[in-house]
């Protein structure tokens, strides 16, 4: 197959010449004919650890059903790595890379789906789970399995799970296995070089855990393992800003999360030709421009709406108001418009109506930069509310 | 302070601005099990996952999750807002399996052994059971029926979907694309709906701009976009030649851009045209 190297600038510059080319070459049935070396060159390659999968260090999130144009345009540009999961679009999702993916070389592409086993889900149940996705994939074996959205380490030695996980490769119906995480990262990569059965992890990775050496060393530690590493939610949600008037420099977001050795690839969301040439060009060049690191460093000091949950403003009040706690209670009401629960986490704390009136300074100082003192003054007013006006 | 109470109001103002009441139905001979569970855009993913991107795709704005139980038996009651009736349709025609045998629950819906969505309004209803034999024709179909007026008292289908021609429609192709319509963001949101005869297969899509000079900015954007001339824009019939979802056929008249894709059949895509055109008058 002669795959297209697609510049975002000469496609900007396509003449209808440019387009019918481009037209001709998409519309190639794919080969497993090895790309040009001069071609191959350019693109940066990494292993997912002891797998010895070799990608491209830019995969596609196939994140919507809708057009598979997308997919077909990435995979003629050169991706190979794509990832999907059981539950996307009541399993259209998988359906739709199933049609795509039928009439090409199985070793021309590498296949991730997740499975979230719900409470009380058995062996057996998860089982049949994985040959549905399976029927929609039309394909006899994915390459990598994973547990979707693993947040608690429990999760990650439940027996049942594994169980499936295990007798799954035993059948051949999955070659490598492994989770997907969003909270809590750096614990569960932790737990997952515990438990050592886990061999590729997809975590969560931004800019904004660029601070955060919990999570530096876990990946160290399992890259070191041998663990695959895949990189999600490289732009940290895609703003700065609640009002989304502010966007983050996805390009710079994506390298900087590559920067890291110990991520393999990243699998950023890709519904625009837009987006996947832009993303694309990354496979060939990580290095950040000055201006780049900028827009990250400015990123940086936005301080957004979300408590990470970390903790770190834990015991430096002196009056010793649980920081945390309060600051959640903020987010339930100012982010998630959910002032019921905003008054409830309040009450509990057993705060005063003006917990701050006795300090002339605040003692705390929030890792994501939040004026800790302004936002317990404000949420500390809502305990004056009658209840029942709240919903 | 000599009159607390206009300060009180002030105070609690921000905290009510927007309340909507969601009272679960109840289910004879099922107990609620616990409190309804509430979702926003920021904790979405702890419920489903990276799912939730789609679904803000679709302009979701809040869900609502109640669970019921009967001795081992289980059910999950989701209703999902999504801001307006047509973002509602969006989502549940993209999740609807191309087999599903639609009645009309709501404005519309399908159920299966254990499952049931329908759409009403500006909601997207789920409903899961578990451990309940033939759920879905059952106990699930009965819940639906019985509380979907209380979404909405007069459901009905997006206008344009209703005005979607159906000789060689395929069954639950039609749907609502809600942005980046065929991988480009300047194309925005369209209906779309495919058709198949013995001759081929082609895709027309619906796209409706509200604002002037909306459509003729889509029409100026596709051509600049490939380098072509549009010539001097005005509503009438252009085709173009692109390079990733092949031969575009689209026809501009006043707030609506109709456009066919996929096979060049001439003479379904002319009577698709005139049908639609006519239906949107």
């Amino acid at each position: 197959m002669k795959k297209t190297s697609i510049d975002r600038r000469k496609f900007l510059q396509l003449g209808v010449t440019g387009a019918a080319s481009l037209a001709a070459t998409t519309a190639a049935v794919a080969s497993p004919s090895p790309l040009p070396d001069a071609e191959k060159d350019k693109i940066i390659f990494r292993t997912l650890g002891k797998t010895g999968i070799r990608v491209p260090v830019v995969s596609m999130g196939v994140m919507r059903a809708d057009n598979p144009n997308i997919l077909k345009a990435a995979y003629q540009s050169g991706i190979t790595f794509f990832d999907t999961a059981h539950g996307y679009q009541e399993g259209r999702n998988e359906e739709m890379v199933g049609n795509f993916f039928e009439d090409k070389p199985r070793d021309s592409f590498v296949l991730a789906t997740k499975i979230h086993p719900g409470k009380g889900t058995s062996k057996e149940k998860f089982l049949e789970m994985l040959d549905l996705s399976l029927k929609r994939l039309k394909m006899d074996f994915v390459d990598i399995l994973y547990l979707h959205a693993a947040d608690d380490s429990q999760y990650l030695y439940n027996e049942d799970y594994i169980g499936a996980l295990k007798t799954a490769k035993e059948q051949g119906k999955v070659k490598h296995v492994g989770f997907s995480t969003h909270r809590n990262m750096a614990g569960m990569i932790n737990t997952a070089l515990e438990r050592g059965f886990y061999e590729v992890i997809l975590t969560s990775y931004n800019f904004r855990l660029a601070n955060d050496e919990e999570m530096t060393n876990a990946l160290q530690r399992a890259h070191d393992a041998g663990i695959g590493l895949v990189g999600m939610k490289n732009m940290a949600g895609g703003w700065l800003d609640e009002a989304k008037t502010k966007k983050v420099n996805a390009k710079a977001a994506l390298k900087w999360a590559l920067s890291n050795p110990c991520i393999h690839t990243c699998i950023p969301g890709i519904v625009s030709f837009e987006m996947l040439l832009e993303n694309w060009s990354v496979a060939g060049d990580i290095a950040l421009l000055p201006e780049e690191k900028e827009d990250l460093q400015l990123a940086l000091r936005e301080p957004g709406m979300f408590c990470t949950g970390c903790n770190s403003c834990s015991g430096q009040c002196v009056h010793g108001l649980p920081v945390s706690d309060l600051m959640r209670s903020y987010m339930y009401n100012y982010a998630y418009a959910y002032p019921a629960k905003a008054w409830q986490t309040v009450v509990e704390t057993g705060i005063s109506d003006n917990p701050c009136g006795d300090c002339e300074e605040c003692t705390v100082t929030c890792k994501s930069g939040f004026d800790v003192r302004r936002r317990i003054t404000n949420i500390a007013r809502i305990k004056t509310v009658p209840a029942e006006f709240l919903v | 302070m000599k009159n607390p109470i206009p300060f009180i109001f002030l105070l609690w103002l921000p905290f009510t601005a927007g309340a909507f009441s969601f009272t679960p139905p109840e289910i004879p001979g099922w107990g609620q099990e616990g409190e309804v569970a509430v979702f926003t855009a920021d904790n979405l993913f702890d419920h489903i996952n990276g799912a939730s991107e789609f679904y803000f795709s679709y302009h979701f704005q809040k869900l609502w999750v109640t669970r019921y139980k009967k001795g081992d038996a289980e059910i999950a009651l989701e209703v999902y807002d999504h801001g307006d009736p047509v973002h509602a349709y969006g989502i549940y025609s993209m999740e609807r399996p191309n087999g599903a045998n639609v009645s009309a629950i709501g404005a519309q819906g399908y159920f299966e052994e254990s499952i049931l969505n329908f759409v009403t309004g500006k909601y997207y209803v789920k409903l899961f059971s578990f451990r309940e034999p033939d759920a879905g024709s059952g106990v699930l179909l009965s819940t639906a029926k019985s509380f979907a007026p209380s979404l909405e008292e007069k459901p009905e289908l997006p206008l344009i979907v209703q005005r979607i021609p159906t000789q060689n429609l395929v069954p639950n192709s039609c749907q609502f694309i809600p942005d980046t319509y065929m991988g480009y963001e300047f194309l925005g949101s369209a209906f779309r709906a495919t058709y198949k005869t013995g001759d081929g297969q082609l895709t027309l899509f619906v796209m409706e701009r509200k604002i002037p000079g909306e459509a003729a900015e889509i029409i100026r954007k596709y051509h600049e976009l490939l380098k072509m001339d549009p010539g001097d824009l005005k509503e009438g019939d252009y085709r173009i030649e692109d390079p990733f979802n092949g031969s575009i056929r689209l026809s501009w008249k006043g707030n609506y851009i109709i456009g066919f894709s996929g096979d060049d059949l001439p003479a379904i895509r002319q009577d698709l045209l005139k049908t639609i055109t006519d239906r949107l008058d």
